[in-house]
């Protein structure tokens, strides 16, 4: 049912607990692409820790309602901006494993410049606007340290390359 | 007879949930009441209570929004409206 929604919808959003499941994104992507021969794919995973610090897991929650509405509005302004003939954005939540996929952000244009730039201005307003929120999960010692992670400021110094062109 | 009184439900997220170990809330206000009147409110009802006030005199890093649109505590609120208060966002 959902791949019949993509044959008439050229963007695709969720935000889902279940673990990513890449190759199907990807095919969502190139498949059927037309004249939209040139696609941008990113994918952020939780890191594997370095060994002083040992993450095991990470935490994911988000603002049901509010986040699906702010990823919209930040597709349509992409949308508006460059011509795209496919957008998939899907996010995860709950609990995850090092090494699993957090996020999947895919664009497709006619021109790889245009391409490159959406999906890199789709992924810098979720980084800044959307309604997620990470807690970290170290074992130190053999203790579990829960740790909610900062938002950083050059997330938001990033935005202004796109504000200046606006 | 007209009611002088409003209902708003209050969500808080992430960290400030953990903290005040509370996610949803109803909270009564008089009529014509504005979001720093229910951050008051909210703060009275939990008295001298630290985790409260730390999370209400964060003003950089408090976030708010009214019916899941980011808004500033001089908002005006409705009957039925739902404030949710957050830290910034981390995902992607």
């Amino acid at each position: 049912m959902k791949q019949t929604e993509i044959h008439l919808n050229p963007v695709y959003l969720a935000i889902t607990d279940k673990a990513l499941d890449l190759a199907h994104f990807n095919r969502m992507v190139q498949q059927q692409q037309g004249e939209y021969g040139a696609s941008v794919i990113f994918t952020g995973s939780v890191r594997v820790s370095s060994a002083e610090k040992h993450l095991v897991a990470m935490s994911l929650e988000h603002y049901p309602g509010m986040t699906e509405t702010l990823l919209q509005q930040i597709i349509d302004k992409a949308v508006k901006r460059w011509q795209l003939g496919r957008v998939v954005v899907v996010h995860r939540v709950g609990y995850l494993k090092p090494g699993e996929p957090i996020v999947f952000v895919a664009t497709a244009a006619l021109h790889r410049r245009e391409a490159f730039e959406a999906a890199e201005y789709i992924m810098d307003y979720l980084k800044t606007d959307a309604t997620f929120w990470k807690q970290e999960h170290y074992r130190i010692n053999g203790v579990t340290k829960d740790v909610w992670v900062e938002a950083k400021q050059s997330d938001q110094q990033r935005l202004k390359r796109w504000q200046q062109k606006d | 007879m007209k009611n002088d009184k409003i209902t708003v439900s209050v969500l808080f997220f992430a960290s400030y949930k953990q903290l005040l170990g509370v996610s949803e809330l109803n909270v009564e206000l008089e009529n014509g009441a504005i979001i720093a009147d229910l951050c008051r409110k909210l703060l009275e009802n939990a008295k001298n209570n630290e985790k409260w006030q730390q999370v209400f005199a964060s003003e950089t890093s408090l976030k708010i929004a009214c019916n899941q649109t980011l808004c500033d505590p001089d908002k005006g609120l409705q009957q039925g409206d739902q404030v949710a208060f957050f830290p910034p966002v981390t995902g992607g």
